[in-house]
């Protein structure tokens, strides 16, 4: 992680905290520079899709959440998410692993914008899920004159 | 013959489901090839709807505009196939997710999807794709999955 950035710890409780993960029950298990693992639950709320699946709205976002968890362990100072850009999904298999798993990686972060690439793939066994491509605008510090 | 829900009956369903309660998302209208969902902010989240359940409201869409047009007794849902979202704008207050169908083809319909918030202005704009496929009668093989 960047100099200045929150420890594990306080990084993963923090994304913790947010409603998002809270109300899915969603685990911040890894944090690498530019890398989040994050795991997924079974649970009355997530399940909903096909054949007794996670819904793919909630892998979408899922895989969203991951690539904007990978790219908050990468800002510099005074750099923030100012908005996710784009998001596309390839779905591949119904995911209906206990946890589902998303691996976000960062491909390139550039000073305007970012791109990840995201894994979703089935905790218990290991299949692949879904495919993601993500981007993500970032706000830059205000220059000094 | 499509299968087009009971709109009241699907709204009070819809609403029921506990990952549209946890993420504050409300069945709007459903008609032949087309599904409208309203998105809330939900606590915590400083009044401003989460991208993330505007992603996860606009597989919903994707998936609900899809099953009108199933045709009962010779076609089954299938799943997500794949889903493409483009961010442009940060929401203000409410959103409206809405997905209509573009194509209905024998293995996939093809769904355009535009989200607004309350002054109309566009939030997100994409497009998904969801397999359908033949219901094979009772003792013959079908399509694996």
């Amino acid at each position: 992680m960047n100099d200045g950035a929150p420890d594990f710890d306080a990084f993963k409780q923090q994304w913790e905290a947010r409603p998002f993960l809270a109300a899915l029950g969603i685990e911040v298990e890894r944090l690498e520079d530019g890398f989040a693992r994050l795991a997924m639950p079974r649970n009355h709320i997530t399940v909903g899709g096909i054949r007794n699946s996670i819904n793919g709205g909630v892998v979408a976002s899922f895989g969203e959440l991951a690539a904007k968890v990978a790219l908050s362990t990468m800002l510099g100072p005074g750099e923030s998410i100012e908005s996710v850009v784009d998001v596309g999904l390839s779905f591949l298999t119904s995911a209906r692993g206990n946890p589902t798993i998303a691996e976000g990686r960062v491909l390139r972060k550039g000073g305007r914008l970012c791109v990840c690439d995201v894994d979703i793939t089935d905790g218990e066994h290991g299949g692949m899920n879904a495919k993601a491509r993500v981007s993500y605008a970032i706000k830059r510090p205000p220059r000094e004159r | 013959m499509p299968s087009v829900p009971d709109r009241s009956q699907w709204v009070q369903a819809t609403n029921s489901r506990p990952l549209f309660v946890a993420l504050g998302i409300t069945g709007d209208d459903v008609s032949e090839g087309a599904a409208r969902y309203r998105v809330d902010p939900i606590e915590g989240d400083g009044g401003v709807v989460d991208t993330l359940a505007i992603t996860t409201a606009a597989d919903q869409c994707l998936v609900t505009a899809a099953s009108t047009l199933i045709e009962q007794g010779r076609e089954e849902m299938n799943g997500t196939a794949e889903m493409n979202l483009t961010y442009v704008a940060e929401p203000q207050g409410a959103v409206i997710v809405e997905g209509t169908v573009v194509h209905k083809g024998s293995h996939l319909t093809v769904i355009t999807v535009e989200a607004m918030d309350q002054a109309g202005a566009i939030v997100a704009t994409g497009r998904g794709s969801y397999a359908i496929r033949p219901l094979h009668p009772a003792g013959t093989s079908g399509a694996g999955a």
